[in-house]
C-alpha cells in the first residue's frame, strides 16, 4: 500500500507555500452585500428559512448543508416559486449563507435540479395521497360469503375465488413456497413482501364481503381469524409464480424483450421500471451501426476504467449483459470476480456502475463474513429478498466461502429461515459480483468465477483525472435507459444472427450455457478475447499448487523419487539437502524454520492432504505406498497419459442374471457349496463383439 | 474462520496521525435514523467516547468496529483532545496531520500528495497529509481550510472537532453500506 515518491510527512510550511490563499470572500449577487430577497413572498418562519436562520442540522452538530438547502426550496416552492426561479435561489443561498454545498462545483446545476425534483416528487404542500392498492373498488360490487353455520374448505373455496377473480393483472404471487405481494417502499423501490396474517386478511377484505346470517338478518363482518389461518397455509393457490422483480426490460428465452410493465408468466418476472424509465423499443435485428452505437455508448459508462487486459474488458460487457439476458441462460452464472492491486482504483465504483444499470440501483451487499453460517445466512436472506444483483464488497485477503460457491452452481437455495424449524427453497438467478484488493480465492471458487482485474499502474490511481464523466453514476443514472438500450441491442443482434458461437471459447466448466449466451453475445459484437484470462485466474488461484509442482519436481530429481520413502526419512533428507529445502512450499518452509518435530508433522499431513493430486504436465502425484514399521511410507509417480475410466458398460456382464437365475433354480444345494460356485460370474465380461451382441 | 485484519487497518492510520503526541481520541458513531422525513447521515442515538492515546488505541478500534457491525456509523476525531469527554475545538491538542474531506474531490497533481487515503464510499476519499512536527490547532485548521476550498472538498470538515469515518467500517449512509477502505500511502 505505501507508494513511491511521496514522504511520509510533510512539512507545514512546505504546505502552506504549495496551496493557494483563501478566495476573498465573495458578495451576494445584489451587490449590497446584503442577502438577495426571495423570489416569492414567504410568511415570517418561511423567510426565517430563507435566511438560514433555522438550518437542519446533524446529531454531529454540524449544519446540515443540503438538507437546509431542501428545506429552503420547500420554503420557497410551496409559496409558488417556479423551478428556473427556486434552482437560481438556491445557488444563491448555497453561497450567501456560506455553505457552499455545491458552490463551485462543475455539477452544481444539476444538484439543485435534483432538490427540485424531490420537491415536485412530494407535491406542493401535501403529502402525496396513499393509495390502499389491493383491488376491489366499490364493495358493493364484491361477491358476498357468508362465513358463519358452514364448513371451513366451503368459505376458504369461496374467498380464493374471490382473490383469484381480482388477481388480473397479477398483485398476489407464490414464492417459495409462501404467498407474497410486490410493493413500494417510500423511495418507490419495489420489493417482494411475504404476506402475513395482516396482509391476507386485508386483501380479503378487499374482494368479497363478509356476512354473518342470522334469524334477524345479515351482518357485515371482517374477515375472520380462521378464514385468514386457513388461505395463508394452504399447500397450493391458483395465483402466479413469481421468481424476482425487475426494474430493466428482459430478454426471454426465445429472444423477444420483456418490457411492459407488470407481470410476464413466461419468465415469472415482474417488470417494474422506475418512474420515467423508458427504453423504447429494441430494433428486431440490428444492424452493425446500430451494433457500433451500442458499444460505443457503454464505453462511455466502463471504457475509461484501467483494465489490465482485453479480456478484462470484454468480461465487463459479459457482466453488464448478464442481469438484462439472464432468462435466457438455462444454467448458473459464474462469479464476477473484480479485482485490483490497490484501493482507490475504481473496482467498487465498477461495480455500482454495472448494477445501476442493470438492476436500476446499487447492488445488494454482502460484507465478505467471516464464519461459514454467516455466509449461508446472508445468501438466504437476499435469495429469499428476491436480490437480482449481489455484490461481496471490499473483500479482504482470501475469499473462501463454501456456501457461496455452492450457491452458484445452484439453481434453487435451499437453507433454514432463521429461528424457526422451516426451510425456505427460493431460485437463485442472481449475479454476484466480488471486488476487492489482490483476492486469493480458496477452495471452489476459483473454478467458480470470472475475472475482471484493474490497474491504472500508478500510485495514486485516485487522482487520476479528465474523465468524460467526472460523475460517473450521476451520468450512468440519468443514461441508464439508453444504456439498457445498448445492451438489449447487442443480445437482440446475436440472437437476429441464429444465435452464433463465439470462437475459441474457453470452457467453463457447470457455466458453459452462461458462457455460450453471453460469450456469443459479446464476441458478435466485435469484442474479442471473453474469458481470455481464466488461465491466469486459475494460476493465481492455485499459487500453492505451483508451490507444490516445483517442491514434487525438485523430489523427483534429487532423490529416486520411485522408492518409498517415509516421513522422517524424508525430512532428513530435506534437512541435508539445499535444492530440496529451498523448494518447500511456503508453510512447510516456514514449519521448517521453526522445528524439526514439528515439521515433520506438517510434512506428514501436507503429503496425505494432496495425495493423488496430480501437478504439472506430467501429472506427477503423491502416492501411499504402504508402511514400513508402522509408518506410512511414499513414493512418487507420474500419471500415463491415457487413462482408464470404469464405466457402466465396461463392468456389465450379460450372463450374469442366468447364473443368478440358475443360482436361484439350484437353490440351497449351490449355497451350501461355497463361494467356488460364483468364481466365473464374478469376471466382468469384456469380450467387445459380445457388447455389440448384447446392446 | 478468515481473520479480520480490519482492526489494524484502523490502528495504522491513527497511528499515523497521532503518533509521538498524547492526549485523547474521540469516537462517535450514531445510527441512521429510519424516520421518514430523516435525510441521508441524520443520525439516531448518538455516542461519543473518549479514548486515552495511546494507550486505549486498540481497545477504542475494537469498539467502533463493534458499532460498525450494529448497524452504526462509526467516526473518529481527526486529531486530539487535550481533555477527556468533549469535543469542542477550544480543548484540540496539538495537530500533527492535515485532513480533506474530498467529497468527490481530487488533490491537484502539484500539490503535496497526501499521505493517506481512505475511501468512505465508492468515488469519495478523505485524504491526510501527515507533518513532520505538530502544530498549533488553530493553524492546522486554517491550513486545512486552504486545502479544503483549494481543491473542492466538503467544506463543512475542515474545522476543529471534525470527525471522519474510520476504515474497516461500514458506511451505511448509503442506500447499501459500503466498506470504509484505505490506508496509509494508499
Amino acid at each position: 500500500m505505501r507508494s513511491v515518491g511521496t514522504p511520509q510527512a510533510w512539512d507545514p510550511e512546505v504546505i502552506d507555500q504549495a496551496i493557494p490563499q483563501l478566495p476573498k470572500a465573495v458578495p451576494s449577487s445584489n451587490g449590497t452585500g446584503l442577502l438577495n430577497e426571495p423570489p416569492v413572498e414567504l410568511t415570517h418562519e418561511a423567510l426565517r428559512v430563507w435566511h438560514g436562520e433555522k438550518p437542519k442540522t446533524k446529531a454531529t452538530g454540524e449544519i446540515n448543508r443540503s438538507a437546509s438547502l431542501v428545506k429552503i426550496g420547500r420554503a420557497i416552492y410551496d409559496a409558488g416559486a417556479t423551478r428556473p426561479a427556486i434552482v437560481t435561489a438556491l445557488a444563491e443561498r448555497d453561497e450567501a449563507l456560506g455553505w457552499r454545498k455545491y458552490t463551485g462545483r462543475a455539477d452544481a446545476g444539476n444538484r439543485y435540479h435534483e432538490i427540485v425534483d424531490e420537491l415536485e416528487s412530494n407535491g406542493r404542500n401535501s403529502r402525496a395521497r396513499m393509495s390502499v392498492g389491493g383491488g376491489g373498488g366499490k364493495q358493493d360490487n364484491l361477491p358476498t360469503i357468508i362465513v358463519n353455520n358452514r364448513q371451513l374448505p366451503e368459505v376458504t373455496v369461496e374467498a380464493i375465488e374471490a382473490l383469484a377473480a381480482h388477481n388480473d393483472p397479477p398483485e398476489i404471487f407464490v414464492r417459495a413456497g409462501r404467498l407474497v405481494r410486490v410493493r413500494e417502499d417510500e423511495n418507490g423501490t419495489p420489493e417482494i413482501q411475504p404476506m402475513d396474517d395482516p396482509h391476507v386478511k386485508g386483501r380479503l377484505a378487499r374482494v368479497a364481503n363478509y356476512v354473518r346470517t342470522t334469524e334477524k338478518g345479515e351482518t357485515k363482518v371482517i374477515p375472520p381469524d380462521w378464514l385468514v389461518k386457513d388461505v395463508g397455509q394452504l399447500p397450493y393457490w391458483p395465483f402466479p409464480s413469481l421468481e424476482a422483480v425487475v426494474e430493466a426490460p428482459i430478454m426471454r428465452p426465445d429472444g423477444t424483450i420483456f418490457d411492459t410493465p407488470g407481470y410476464d408468466p413466461e419468465t415469472k418476472l415482474y417488470y417494474r421500471p422506475g418512474e420515467g424509465f423508458e427504453v423504447g423499443r429494441i430494433p428486431g435485428t440490428p444492424t452493425k451501426a446500430d451494433t457500433r452505437d451500442a458499444i460505443s455508448l457503454l464505453d462511455e459508462a466502463v471504457g475509461e476504467f484501467p483494465y489490465e487486459d482485453n479480456a478484462s474488458a470484454a468480461n465487463v460487457l459479459a457482466l453488464m449483459l448478464t442481469p438484462l439476458v439472464r432468462q435466457a441462460v438455462s444454467g448458473p452464472v459464474p462469479l464476477a470476480l473484480i479485482d485490483k492491486p490497490q484501493a482507490g482504483t475504481g473496482g467498487s465504483l465498477l461495480a455500482e456502475t454495472i448494477a445501476i444499470i442493470g438492476s436500476g440501483r446499487t447492488a445488494e451487499m454482502l460484507g465478505a463474513p467471516r464464519d461459514e453460517e454467516e455466509w449461508r445466512k446472508q445468501i438466504t436472506a437476499k435469495l429469499a429478498a428476491g436480490a437480482t444483483m449481489i455484490t461481496v464488497d471490499n473483500v479482504e485477503g482470501s475469499l473462501y466461502a463454501p456456501s457461496l460457491a455452492r450457491a452458484l452452481t445452484a439453481r434453487t437455495w435451499t437453507d433454514r429461515i432463521l429461528g424457526r424449524s422451516e426451510t425456505v427453497t427460493v431460485s437463485q438467478r442472481a449475479t454476484w459480483i466480488a471486488t476487492g484488493n489482490n483476492i486469493q480465492l480458496r477452495g471452489d471458487l476459483p473454478r467458480r468465477c470470472i475475472w475482471i482485474r484493474l490497474d491504472a499502474r500508478e500510485s495514486r490511481p485516485w487522482q487520476r483525472e479528465n474523465f468524460k464523466h467526472p460523475d460517473l453514476l450521476g451520468w450512468v443514472t440519468k443514461n441508464r435507459s439508453r444504456l439498457v438500450r445498448a445492451l438489449l441491442t447487442l443480445a437482440r443482434a446475436w440472437f437476429a444472427a441464429g444465435k452464433p458461437k463465439a470462437p475459441d471459447l474457453p470452457r467453463l466448466g457447470s457455466f458453459e450455457a452462461w458462457a455460450e449466451t453471453v460469450g456469443g453475445m459479446v464476441a458478435f459484437a466485435g469484442i474479442p478475447d471473453f474469458l481470455g484470462n481464466l488461465a491466469e485466474l486459475y494460476d493465481k488461484a492455485d499459487a500453492g499448487g505451483l508451490e507444490w509442482e516445483a517442491f514434487l519436481y525438485t523430489w523427483w530429481e534429487e532423490l529416486d523419487a520411485s522408492k518409498p520413502i517415509t516421513v522422517a526419512e524424508l525430512s532428513k533428507v530435506i534437512s541435508n539437502n539445499d535444492d530440496l529445502r529451498a523448494a518447500l512450499p511456503g508453510d512447510l518452509a516456514e514449519a521448517f524454520d521453526k522445528s524439526a518435530g514439528g515439521f515433520s508433522r506438517k510434512l506428514g499431513t501436507a503429503l496425505a492432504k494432496r495425495a493423488g493430486t496430480r501437478y504439472g504436465e506430467n501429472g506427477m502425484h503423491i502416492v501411499r505406498a504402504g508402511e514400513f514399521r508402522r509408518a506410512v511410507r511414499w513414493k512418487l509417480e507420474l500419471s500415463s497419459t491415457e487413462c482408464e475410466f470404469v464405466s457402466l458398460v465396461s463392468l456389465y456382464n450379460p450372463s450374469a442374471g442366468k447364473k443368478l437365475e440358475d443360482k436361484k433354480a439350484t437353490g440351497a444345494e449351490k449355497d451350501s457349496t461355497n463361494s467356488q460356485t460364483h468364481t466365473q460370474a464374478e469376471t466382468p465380461h469384456r469380450d467387445p463383439e459380445a457388447w455389440e451382441e448384447t446392446f | 474462520m478468515i481473520p479480520d485484519a480490519r482492526p489494524e487497518r484502523t490502528t495504522e492510520l491513527w497511528a499515523h496521525l497521532f503518533e509521538g503526541l498524547q492526549g485523547y481520541l474521540v469516537t462517535f458513531t450514531g445510527q441512521q435514523s429510519d424516520r421518514l422525513q430523516a435525510r441521508p447521515n441524520e443520525l439516531d442515538g448518538p455516542r461519543q467516547r473518549s479514548w486515552r492515546w495511546p494507550e486505549e488505541k486498540d481497545e477504542a478500534a475494537a469498539y467502533l468496529l463493534d458499532q460498525s457491525d450494529a448497524r452504526r456509523d462509526a467516526y473518529f476525531g481527526v486529531h486530539l483532545f487535550r481533555k477527556s469527554g468533549t469535543r469542542k475545538g477550544e480543548h484540540a491538542g496539538e495537530v500533527q496531520a492535515l485532513w480533506v474531506d474530498g467529497d468527490g474531490a481530487r488533490v491537484p497533481r502539484d500539490w503535496p500528495q497526501p499521505t493517506a487515503v481512505v475511501e468512505s464510499s465508492p468515488g469519495r476519499h478523505h485524504f491526510y497529509w501527515r507533518l513532520t512536527r505538530p502544530i498549533a490547532p488553530d493553524e492546522a485548521a486554517q491550513l486545512n481550510r486552504r486545502l479544503c476550498y483549494g481543491m473542492g472538498g466538503d467544506k463543512g470538515k475542515w474545522g476543529l472537532g471534525t470527525v471522519l469515518r474510520a476504515p474497516g467500517t461500514r458506511n451505511y449512509k448509503r442506500e447499501r453500506p459500503t466498506l470504509v477502505a484505505g490506508g496509509v500511502g494508499a
